[in-house]
């Protein structure tokens, strides 16, 4: 097989990308071996090998004696084309050998626009792309990652998804499919018994039913013993959870190129569009004692010059004055620094970031979200202007002169009015870097503006997304605002949103339209190099679906939701109530500070936050009691 | 246990320790770019702990120089690299401390002491004039010895061989500016060129010019002397060494 491949690398770009042996990766003996994972990141090597979930569940599937895991990733079009035309089949870096050989084929669905790349791959593979299709013998297709909670367009091609966290749940799956296979049991059958293990969805054995309006009437089981509603899986005692001590050191640069160094899960706050800070409920933290030893076997391990401490808002870690600090000085001599991915809208995080950062290189990114305050009140961003410009002055003043502002347009109740206060807000930023006397010449405000996309399982979750000609007009109405020296306006593609938002909230009969836009060649579809609405748009057509009833249709309080059988133990009543408090503009504080919002989560999953004391000169009687974790 | 607290020196530091290094670059290992390769070493390099010089500055890393870059994919026998250690080490636990650390394809054969004085230690850059070079091609028609003598002879009497080479990079903001083709006379670099066949295979042997003027590439040189070549051979199936760089004598204290 590696000689097949060889022969075609030099006529694409980047041929490191096919061809494996960087350093920290596992070969282990394939007849030895009882099960073999093939796991598949549905995008280029670059993106997938950046993902920090691959080399967690690369360490605990090669840590088992009876398994093992190597990779596989979407080839890029011009390798494909090769594979195509040379008949190479799918395979994995480890071993070479074509992904029919494994026994499962473990997919992470990181967003909705990589879906054609799941059946591009599974087609690559030379697997039937209908699960139904599949036999006894080939691999079994799994699913996990943050687009598994709502898993429904693509119902029809995996056997089988994971909900929540997978650290555990993946030894359960192995553990059953070692005893299943020595017991010579089907494929269905295997099914069946993993449907039972908690976070396991199996999507076969639910059936969704149809309104004459085209909404979903009910989703029920079909089989005596399937649970109703699937409950996402949730790793308590974080602290303690797996986590590798060597990761993959690709040889070519890839785009988080450094030590990932994960200080919590989850996050305090309660953005009210945003998905992740629901699916990693609740917020769970490390220790720095365990920190500092992973910290240093890390970088021992790689020979990596950056750690990064990782988290969904890692500004809001309890220690994490201590724990920069202590990394600092233990690595600096060794020329390795330490950085901070995500900074909070405040002078804390670019005190934070001054004090790690000594090399200035890149700038500082904030996300105000909103333009105005009503609407960073309506989301739940509790940020005010004060705190961003405080924020960039202090950033201007020690010494960066480059600021990125992140925000949304197409925000539920957005205005006109609010989409001129991102042009007033970013005019103001520019005002802070020259009243700090930032240099003209190097001074720049970027600004990057997305479109809101509503997401399964957020408070937003029942909001439309405005049509693309408003965001197309509003998205113009802004960069005429934006013009002038020292300013930089980014957008993204309405369209991409678009069938972005529609996947977000599909149900299954939108397999059908994946296939077809498959078919017809759309592929890549999160980069817009690769991008072809008009075929989406014809395959909605030729299924007779209206994608604007899934993107652009405001879903009824009432109506029987695609995702509303995948229980993630944030209530619906919760995020009903939330999205009255929204309409209100009412602010919902932060599950932290021993406030707590009551959404349902702890009791229902029987978890709860795991929170760390806070630095010891921060300990006053006022914090004091509200320490809820267990540490 | 490996010390695994040493490299970076607060103050600038004057008493080191410069080594040369011979390495190989083949297997999988001949994909990496020289960008890449750089990256590998210089992770290498902290993962065996090694007590480098870090460079001074606001983002120190390890000092490392490097000879000519190899094109991706052309397997390199003997390559080089320099760095400077804040304390001595015997060649050989070098070479094996950092072959400890080194990612398949890649391997540290000989290390050299190089001498105190830096006037007496050109950087390998100025040094390296030539490269040697061994091609595999898999021969799908036929061809006799003479023949292939005769057609080398034949390449080699024209006093021009010119080869175009499409330029690519085309400046994003200057769309209009125009894709020329770079015309390149290649004879003048090519210092010598053997050729032999055996079973299947026929084996070329050249000597290329190397540096910043006047540079000539294996596989330029194949495209030239394929072009007309009598017998069908498997292009994709080409191998190329870079067997080694000279002025040998004086890459090697």
């Amino acid at each position: 097989m590696l000689n097949k491949i060889e022969k075609v690398l030099l006529k694409v770009q980047k041929p490191a990308r096919y061809v494996g042996g960087e350093w920290n990766i596992i070969r282990k003996n394939w007849t030895e071996t009882a099960i073999k994972v093939a796991f598949a990141f549905p995008d280029v090597y670059e993106i997938g090998m950046s993902h920090l979930g691959l080399q967690i569940l690369y360490h605990i599937v090669n840590s088992r004696a009876d398994a093992l895991m190597e990779r596989v990733f979407a080839p890029w079009p011009d390798m494909e084309k090769m594979m195509r035309e040379r008949k190479i089949p799918l395979y994995s870096l480890e071993s070479y050998r074509p992904v029919r050989d494994f026994d499962l084929f473990a997919f992470t669905l990181q967003s909705e626009m990589t879906y054609t790349n799941v059946l591009n791959m599974l087609d690559l593979a030379g697997l039937p792309l209908p699960s139904a299709e599949r036999k006894d013998g080939e691999p079994l297709v799994i699913a996990g990652g943050p687009c598994a909670c709502n898993p429904e367009p693509l119902a029809d091609f995996i056997d089988l998804f994971v909900l929540g966290e997978g650290e555990e749940v993946i030894q359960e799956l192995l553990d059953l499919y070692k005893l299943m296979s020595r017991e010579g049991r089907s494929r269905r059958q295997f099914l069946y018994r993993a449907a039972k293990i908690a976070g396991v969805y199996v999507p076969s054995f639910y059936l969704v039913s149809y309104r004459p309006d085209g909404r979903i009437e009910a989703v029920k089981p079909t089989q005596d013993g399937i649970p109703a509603r699937v409950r996402r899986r949730v790793v308590t005692n974080f602290d303690q959870a797996p986590f590798p001590d060597r990761v993959i050191v690709p040889g070519i640069e890839i785009v988080h190129d450094r030590v990932m160094l994960e200080v919590m899960r989850g996050c305090p706050h309660g953005c009210r569009f945003c998905q992740a800070g629901i699916i990693y409920r609740p917020v769970r933290e490390k220790t720095p004692a365990t920190l500092l030893s992973q910290a240093e076997k890390l970088v021992h391990s790689t020979g990596y010059d950056e750690i990064s401490l990782i988290s969904l808002s890692s500004a809001d870690y309890s220690r994490i004055k201590e724990i920069a600090s202590v990394l600092l000085d233990r690595f600096e001599k060794q020329g390795v620094n330490v950085s901070l991915p995500s900074l909070r809208v405040d002078t804390f995080s670019v005190a934070l970031a001054q004090e790690v950062q000594r090399v200035r290189r890149a700038g500082l990114t904030f996300a105000p979200e909103a333009g105005s305050q009503r609407l960073r009140e309506v989301i739940n961003k509790g940020v005010t202007e004060e705190d961003l410009l405080a924020a960039v002055s202090s950033a201007f003043k020690a010494g960066w002169s480059a600021v990125k502002l992140y925000f949304m347009l197409g925000l539920p109740t957005e205005t006109e009015e609010d989409v001129i206060e991102i042009a007033r807000l970013t005019h103001r930023v520019l005002r802070a870097g020259i009243d700090q006397k930032v240099s003209p010449a190097r001074l720049k405000v970027t600004v990057s503006v997305s479109s809101f996309v509503p997401k399964a399982h957020t408070v937003f979750q029942w909001e439309p997304q405005r049509e693309i000609t408003v965001l197309r007009q509003r998205q113009k109405r802004l960069r005429e605002q934006l013009k002038g020296r020292n300013l930089i306006f980014r957008w993204s593609e309405p369209e991409m949103s678009f069938i972005e938002a529609v996947l977000a909230r599909g149900d299954r009969r939108l397999g059908r339209v994946i296939e077809k836009a498959w078919r017809e060649g759309c592929c890549f579809d999160g980069w817009s190099e690769y991008f072809l609405y008009e075929r989406w748009s014809e395959a909605f057509q030729q299924v007779g679906l209206d994608p604007a009833f899934y993107a652009n249709r405001r879903y009824d309080y009432a109506e029987v939701l695609p995702w509303d059988h995948l229980n993630l133990g944030v209530s619906k009543d919760f995020l009903r109530q939330e999205m009255e408090l929204a309409l209100n503009g009412q602010q919902t504080p932060a599950c932290r500070w021993g406030k707590c919002a009551g959404c349902g989560l702890c009791p229902a999953f029987g978890v709860v936050p795991e929170i760390i004391a806070p630095e010891a000169n921060e300990i006053t009687a006022g914090n004091l009691e509200v320490i809820n974790g267990r540490f | 246990m490996v010390d695994f607290s040493p490299i970076l020196p607060q103050k600038p530091v004057n008493i080191f320790w410069r080594y040369r290094l011979q390495f190989s670059k083949m297997g999988l290992a001949r994909y990496l770019s020289h960008h890449d390769l750089i990256r590998t070493f210089t992770r290498a390099v902290r993962r065996a702990c090694l007590p480098v010089v870090l460079t001074q500055g606001f983002n120190p890393h390890p000092d490392l120089s490097y000879g000519p870059p190899l094109p991706v994919g052309i397997v390199g026998e003997k390559e080089y690299l320099d760095l400077n250690l804040t304390r001595a080490l015997t060649p050989a636990s070098l070479c094996s401390l950092l072959n400890d650390a080194l990612p398949e394809g890649l391997r540290v054969n000989k290390a050299w002491l190089l001498p105190k004085r830096p006037k007496d230690r050109p950087s390998l850059v100025t040094l390296v004039r030539r490269a040697a070079y061994q091609a595999k091609i898999p021969l799908t028609g036929e061809i006799k010895r003479e023949d292939l003598t005769n057609y080398i002879q034949t390449f080699l009497a024209a006093d021009e061989i010119i080869i175009h080479r499409p330029l690519k990079a085309v400046r994003k903001k200057n769309k209009k500016k125009e894709e020329k083709e770079k015309k390149q006379n290649i004879r003048p670099g090519i210092f010598s060129l053997k050729g032999q066949v055996k079973a299947k295979e026929m084996f070329l042997e050249m000597e290329l010019r190397l540096g910043s003027k006047g540079n000539v590439r294996p596989d330029q040189v194949l495209q030239a002397f394929l072009a007309n070549f009598p017998a069908q051979v498997d292009l994709e199936e080409v191998e190329i060494i870079r067997t080694g760089l000279s002025p040998l004598e004086s890459l090697i204290p």
